[in-house]
């Protein structure tokens, strides 16, 4: 395993002097979860005395990464909706995109993803993202691998890995099936990723070193995913006594180092009793894809730059290991494709000699002319030995896989159904816009006021407006289907030319469509159009009484 | 063959009056407990109203939009009772362009008609079961329209008049009835059924005409 030999680095007990608590102040009860979130410190708490049974609370920090140690440091986040579903322990956080998500514990013997987002202000309101089945006792742990989030449960009968499908929202299994539970009770602790790698971590003695593997891939990878399973005892690797029990996985990816919690469950000669231990691995080559990134992933017209870093120098293999068309077909004859992609001595130079941790690799660039338009899956590995003739992945080698797509074509030009006025508002509707590869990711709205016909359109100082995610509406009228956007903050009865271009994920624009016009004006309601100003003769007499009281009032100061 | 058609077509219609004038004079029923008159009765009313403008119907081009009253009713001699309605009804649609095509914008119109009314009941019984009943009455409907750059409230006045059927529930459950009127006094209760025809723009005025056909349903209750 590449983290051995290990560097013994930390204590032995917590309760030696280079650990301080909290402020006693701060009445917690049990602390299960603890994790650093968008510049705060959260903490999944379960308080067993509370009036209502066992609870459930999210602990924050203030707004600073510099953690103090006190009570007034932290606060205490109402989330009601936690414990309305009968949630008692917050078991694990994980970030994930901009969310942070809480896997949580149930007293209905069943466990749950909830989820806030970055851009809230303060994390009131929960989303429940996934609930299991009955069984499924506990979020032990999550990971993001592969721009992909993994859960790995504690069940009735063992353990199992699970990922999120992000356009279904919820969890679904992976293929790596059931760790069935052993006669020692084996449960899951710790899920970490390195590279593409996930580590899955149990109470005994078992890591499970699981490969890449993508969701939406070829059914052929799946196989792939439980790829191996160490022993911390094993023969080559005498990293751990066999008294000692896994507590902790925790990978430092920027560093390159995976870090292992320990501890000793049976009395030792030769070491002190009940203690934990940290263990450091050598440095691993983690690498780190800088272009293209999610969730874009797209190269539009010109060269192909992908960009990425890794935490140890070496030797570096970089392959293209799947081309698809863009109709989705794969093409067997992938080196025509990819001419530049087999380089077996890519040399990148150790980190200590760069005075840094990370280290830019060779950017791979491939000229437009070269390379077809498709969807490209590029893995690239360090390799331990460059004289190995042929080189080939092994265990050690931490390969990194990734696809992206590589689209020449602009999206179709989209159509204006219609420009309707509103008050200092004009509503544009038009037909959607197709691309067949990378998809559409949204809308140009090109407008100006027709003030010169002589001006050429769309000239002017007027930036189109952008829309895109979910910040139009999609209709449906006479069996159409068509797009909606207002522009607003326009000046009644003046002219506008509008015109409409769509744009991909690979950032090719369309063509604009034909030009539209409209006049914004405000509408005239049923009062307006019969001439009808309002009032009435209840609203005459209450006029002349207030008129009639005022008088009085003055006359007798009433 | 034709007499004997006829024939049956007599006897079907016999049936019929025969059966309407058992539910309109029912056999005895002691309710020593009961009063002779009723004093007062309360009703709750859901409906559709279907104004009648053009006009109207190109902004809030609903063809006919739900509507609530309610009514307090005095008896006024042994057959007739005095009435004073409360109501409202909300629409809402798109104001017109210059060209007369539908804005953007949002437009809304609030009703609330009041009225004072009087009616005559074909009442030959105190337990009839059928009650049919005609009326008329004086109306002001408040109104309030909103657009988006402007609000124009006001009232108009008119009349109406009407014509129903009230239909005696307390017989299809008397053990219930007898409980409703030991506990909450209630006397009687009558599902009621309701065609009114409203005139309501200020007694021959131009400009707004909120005139329409009311069809409603009711449940009202006699103390």
């Amino acid at each position: 395993m590449a983290f051995l030999p290990p560097v013994k680095i930390g204590v032995e007990d917590p309760n030696t002097v280079i650990w301080s608590s909290v402020d006693p102040d701060l009445t917690l009860g049990t602390i299960n979860a603890l994790y650093e979130f968008n510049n705060h410190l959260y903490m999944g708490v379960t308080d067993l005395g509370a009036s209502e049974g066992t609870e459930v609370a999210l602990w924050r920090s203030k707004d600073s990464g510099d953690y103090q140690l006190s009570s007034t440091y932290w606060k205490s986040i109402y989330c009601q909706q936690l414990n309305d579903a009968n949630n008692t322990i917050i078991s694990c956080f994980q970030e994930a995109g901009n969310k942070l998500y809480l896997g949580t514990e149930n007293s209905l013997e069943k466990c749950e993803v909830w989820s806030f987002n970055k851009e809230a202000a303060y994390p009131d309101t929960l989303i429940k993202e996934h609930s299991w089945e009955i069984g499924n006792r506990r979020i032990a742990a999550m990971a993001v691998a592969g721009d992909v989030l993994y859960a790995v449960t504690r069940n009735d009968d063992g353990s199992q890995l699970w990922y999120y499908k992000e356009n279904e929202n919820k969890f679904l299994e992976t293929p790596s099936g059931m760790w069935q539970q052993d006669p020692n009770q084996t449960n899951p602790l710790s899920l970490e990723s390195l590279g593409s790698y996930l580590f899955l971590g149990f109470d005994t003695d078992e890591i499970h070193r699981l490969t890449y593997w993508d969701p939406n891939g070829d059914s052929e990878q799946i196989n792939a995913l439980n790829d191996a399973n160490y022993s911390l005892y094993d023969a080559n690797h005498p990293i751990l006594a066999d008294d000692t029990h896994l507590c902790w996985i925790y990978a430092d990816k920027t560093n390159g180092y995976l870090y292992l919690g320990t501890k000793r469950t049976k009395e030792s000669n030769t070491t002190n009793t009940n203690g934990f231990t940290l263990w450091k691995s050598s440095l691993l080559p983690i690498i780190t894809i800088n272009s293209p990134k999610p969730p874009l992933n797209a190269f539009h017209k010109g060269n192909l730059d992908i960009e990425w870093e890794t935490t140890k120098g070496g030797y570096y293999q970089i392959n293209l290991t799947e081309f698809k068309d863009p109709n989705g077909s794969s093409d067997p004859n992938i080196e025509a494709h990819f001419p530049h992609a087999i380089d077996p001595n890519r040399n990148v130079p150790p980190a200590s000699s760069l005075n840094t941790t990370r280290i830019i690799g060779p950017d791979l660039k491939i000229e437009g002319n070269e390379a077809l338009e498709g969807i490209y899956t590029i893995e690239i590995f360090w390799d331990l030995d460059p004289n190995r003739n042929p080189i080939t992945k092994d265990k050690e080698t931490y390969p990194v896989r990734f696809s992206f797509k590589y689209d020449t074509t602009d999206p179709s030009i989209p159509a204006i159904i219609d420009v309707s006025p509103g008050n200092e508002k004009l509503r544009i509707r038009w037909t959607e816009a197709t691309d067949i590869l990378s998809g559409v990711k949204g809308y140009y709205i090109h407008w100006e006021p027709l003030e010169d016909p002589n001006i050429e359109a769309f000239s002017g100082p007027y930036n189109p407006v952008y829309v895109g995610g979910n910040n139009y509406t999609i209709n449906q009228a006479n069996g159409q289907q068509y797009l909606e956007y207002t522009i607003s903050q326009l000046v009644n009865y003046l002219n506008y030319r509008v015109a409409i271009s769509a744009i991909d994920y690979a950032n090719n624009e369309s063509d604009k469509s034909l030009e539209s016009f409209g006049t914004p004006e405000p509408g005239r309601g049923l009062m307006d159009l019969l001439g009808e100003t309002g009032g009435c003769f209840l609203n005459v007499l209450h006029h002349n009484n207030k008129i009639r009281l005022y008088n009085e009032n003055v006359r007798f100061s009433l | 063959m034709r007499a004997i058609n006829k024939k049956i077509k007599i006897s079907f219609w016999l049936v019929c009056f025969l059966l309407v004038l058992n539910c309109c004079f029912p056999g005895q029923q002691v309710q020593a407990e009961k009063n002779q008159y009723r004093a007062i009765s309360t009703s709750f009313w859901i409906g559709y109203y279907l104004p009648q403008d053009s006009t109207f119907s190109k902004i809030y081009p609903k063809e006919k939009e739900v509507c609530g009253f309610v009514e307090f009713s005095k008896i006024w001699a042994k057959r007739m009772e005095i009435t004073l309605g409360l109501g409202g009804s909300y629409f809402t649609g798109h104001p017109l362009n210059i060209n007369d095509s539908p804005n953007i914008d949002k437009a809304s119109l609030t009703l609330a008609p009041s009225y004072l009314q009087l009616s005559y009941f074909l009442r030959y019984g105190q337990e009839q079961r059928i009650v049919p009943y005609l009326g008329a009455g004086f109306d002001a409907w408040g109104y309030r329209e909103k657009t988006e750059t402007d609000t124009i409230e006001g009232c108009k006045y008119g009349y109406h008049y009407l014509a129903g059927l009230r239909f005696l529930l307390d017989w299809l459950d008397p053990k219930s009835a007898a409980y409703s009127y030991r506990d909450f006094g209630i006397e009687n209760t009558y599902l009621v059924l309701e065609a009114r025809s409203n005139r309501i723009d200020n007694f021959g005025g131009n400009k707004l005409d909120l005139s329409g056909p009311i069809y409603r349903l009711g449940f009202l209750m006699e103390f």
